[in-house]
């Protein structure tokens, strides 16, 4: 028996020497790589607090201090709001030597995943970026805390936001967010001279002239509209959110959200949803199975005249667009239908992300959290963004050189200035209702297979189900 | 006449398969050849051959996601694990197919339990035991979750073999003198060899490939893993294609050495079974 024993500890121990042998010489093989690959590592995730430290005797330190964590999808060698947000991070940690800042990326397509993990393990980070819909969990669960209560006491920042900017952080009377972005979910896109071809002058005014648009380039071979839906967002969330506006008003919005009478199933919203499904007859035909790249493809290829989709599509445009299509495109704001409220300017626009804060946060860290967010979502930032093609939450200042702007992004640019920014559904609506009945509602409308007064029941049901 | 009836036959027979490995390989030769052009390129046409071969991709790629760390980090996890899967595995299955005793439908009832149950409803509750240990965000956070998930199938893909093989030939040591050890060890585990390559292959490409836990596990960059670096071509608003398919080039190299390298074993372990046989 205990000859037994021995030859049992003997081969464990052996067995287990075996595996540490290993994984040591895994390691040790690796560790000479690991060493180089981790000073590259340490270089990218630490750089800005290393650059702060080095710079600590030349810098004028502003007698900030504290320690705080962020949870973004702000990939650093991005471009566009991204590129913006890591200049003025950096530009902060250089000035602020003091403060050490915990930087806790995710790529956006699966941020939500983890931040619902994160929540539900009670791990989240100090700051992170949250749309609306998901506000009333955070808030109602006293996981945030409101932002304007410091904002509003700062004049010189809260001074500095465009109008409507904290429309989407909005819950319960109180703004909790600090927004980073103004973005329009819907902008008309076309080809001049495809529309030239076709025989049709300029941009409609009007949905009937975009009716007849469509017909005479849909004649010339075109497919008139492209339409990628395949990721279920594009159709509702870039084009119906907008078109729907042409019906209804952020009035009826706002008390269709707030369970105060207006309802999916009212007469104007299923006229909106109907008209949506006569336009899809002029999308390309597998519009639900190709996605937004696939449709830009379509439109690179002068295979469609035009599309509509959010303003985030000019900075793709610009970078990848080929020169003899890109010459000849030209944006436009959604035509209003005739004989209903809205207007051509009034477009689904609004912040859609924004940074909270964690309602445990407070002290120093607290202060050094909030400076830091007011530096990167105002000033340079604002100018940075624009330079790179995104229009920010935040005015820009004095300096910004708007004369190096692309054609095509200042002609944007004009147009958003005239918008009438209206809510967007799924920033707003409960998630289950705006990003899930509303989404997958809208892609069987396009696709004919669910009628407008069922779709309208089924949305209003899901609301209710989730007031 | 034979010959030409031969050559006929095997024409017919062998053009088809032909033609089918043609469209295996093609999704292959796709990502090669498109991981060097550029997004433009491909955004304008994503089948069409590439006009300037771009190299440079494969540096952008292999800087942009971190690759040197997180091959090395994927390496350390797949390894770990994989040693600790064969040696537990080789051991629970051995003791399940050869040793009747009490709880041993149990224990198989839990490994077929474990199997069944969706991986991500397993996320939040790993998540909050990780951090409850103290695990969460570590080095060693993933190779516990990785050597449980790997672990059922392994042991009932031994199990399995096991039986195949008569019970004499550890009689027959028995009567030798050989003990319980032994036997196992230097006895039955060599004639496993081709279930233990499977086992490697299928539990290498799981762990090297695994995303889900890691994402979620793991948030210093010092320990993320190559299928987090894959995520890092896609922006709020736009994918960089050509360098997601360049880093998923490189990313594949190690599965398929693996595979190469152990798909060998299993054939030369079945050859000689039997030939002993």
């Amino acid at each position: 028996m205990k000859k037994k024993l021995a030859a049992i500890v003997l081969s464990a121990a052996m067995v287990m020497s075996l595996c540490a042998c290993g994984s040591s010489t895994t390691a040790q093989s690796g560790e000479t790589k690991a060493t180089s690959d981790a000073a590259e590592a340490t270089e990218e995730t630490t750089e800005t607090t290393e650059a702060a430290s080095e710079d600590t005797a030349t810098e004028t330190a502003t007698g900030l201090k504290g320690h705080f964590s962020i949870y973004h999808f702000h990939a650093e060698d991005e471009s566009g709001t991204s590129k913006a947000f890591w200049a003025a991070a950096n530009k902060f940690q250089e000035e602020n030597p003091n403060v050490q800042i915990d930087y806790i990326f995710t790529d956006s397509n699966n941020y939500q995943e983890k931040l619902t993990t994160y929540m539900a393990g009670d791990e989240l980070a100090d700051v992170w970026l949250t749309k609306g819909d998901m506000l009333p969990t955070f808030a109602d669960g006293g996981l945030i805390q409101s932002a304007d209560q410091y904002i509003s006491k700062d004049s010189d920042w809260s001074s500095k936001y465009v109008e409507g900017a904290f429309t989407d952080c909005t819950y319960d009377g109180k703004q909790w967010g600090v927004p980073f972005q103004m973005q329009a979910n819907c902008i008309g896109v076309y080809n001049q001279a495809i529309f030239d071809e076709c025989g049709i002058k300029g941009w409609p005014e009007t949905w009937t002239e975009l009716l007849e648009d469509c017909e005479k380039i849909k004649a010339a071979g075109y497919t008139p509209i492209g339409m990628g839906n395949k990721d279920q967002w594009l159709a509702e969330s870039a084009v119906f959110n907008t078109y729907a506006y042409k019906y209804v008003d952020q009035d009826w919005f706002n008390s269709l959200s707030s369970n105060e009478g207006a309802k999916f199933t009212d007469e104007k919203f299923v006229k909106a949803l109907a008209g949506f499904q006569n336009i899809a007859q002029y999308f390309n035909s597998d519009m639900n199975s190709i996605d937004q790249d696939e449709m830009y493809s379509l439109y690179y290829n002068k295979k469609c005249a035009m599309f509509f989709n959010g303003a985030w599509s000019i900075g793709t445009l610009l970078e990848n667009c080929p020169e003899d299509v890109l010459s000849n495109t030209h944006v436009g704001l959604m035509p209003a239908v005739e004989g209903e409220s809205g207007t051509k300017f009034d477009t689904a626009a609004g912040a859609g992300w924004n940074y909270v804060v964690n309602s445990k946060l407070e002290g120093d860290d607290l202060t050094a959290c909030l400076a830091f967010l007011k530096a990167v979502t105002t000033d340079a930032y604002a100018d940075d963004a624009l330079a790179q093609g995104f229009i920010s939450a935040a005015k820009t200042t004095d300096t910004c050189d708007m004369s190096s702007l692309k054609p095509l992004f200042s002609e944007y640019y004009e147009l958003a200035s005239t918008m009438n920014n209206c809510s967007i559904f799924d920033c707003v609506l409960p998630s289950e209702v705006g990003s899930g009945v509303l989404y997958a509602d809208t892609q069987q409308l396009i696709a004919n297979s669910i009628t407008p007064e069922d779709m309208a029941a089924d949305c209003q049901s899901a609301l209710e189900a989730n007031y | 006449m034979k010959k030409v009836k031969s050559f006929i036959s095997s024409f017919f027979i062998n053009v088809p398969i032909m033609i089918l490995s043609i469209t295996c390989i093609f999704p292959v030769l796709w990502l090669l050849y498109s991981s060097v052009k550029t997004d433009a390129e491909f955004t304008i046409s994503p089948s069409a051959l590439p006009t300037k071969i771009h190299f440079d991709n494969f540096v952008n790629a292999f800087k942009r996601a971190n690759f040197g760390t997180f091959t090395f980090n994927s390496l350390f996890n797949s390894l770990v694990s994989l040693a600790l899967v064969l040696f537990l595995s080789f051991i629970l299955g051995y003791v399940l197919s050869r040793y009747r005793f009490r709880g041993r439908n149990f224990i198989y009832g839990v490994l077929m339990v474990s199997m069944m149950i969706p991986v991500y409803a397993l996320i939040v509750p790993v998540f909050i035991q990780e951090k409850n240990m103290g695990l969460l965000n570590t080095r060693f956070a993933l190779i516990p979750v990785y050597v449980a998930l790997e672990l059922p199938t392994s042991v009932f893909l031994v199990d399995g073999y096991l039986k195949s093989i008569s019970i004499d030939l550890e009689d027959a040591a028995s009567i030798d003198g050989a003990g319980m050890l032994r036997t196992m060890f230097t006895i039955m585990m060599p004639l496993c060899k081709p279930i233990l390559s499977t086992i490697i292959i299928l539990t290498f490409m799981h762990v090297w490939n695994e995303f889900a836990f890691a994402q979620v596990l793991l948030t210093d960059e010092g320990i993320k893993t190559i299928p987090i670096g894959l995520t890092y071509f896609t922006s709020q608003y736009s994918t960089s294609y050509t360098l997601l398919l360049s880093a998923l080039a490189m990313a594949t190299i190690p599965v398929i050495v693996i595979y190469l390298f152990f798909y060998n074993k299993i054939m030369e372990g079945m050859m000689a079974g039997a030939i002993k046989g």
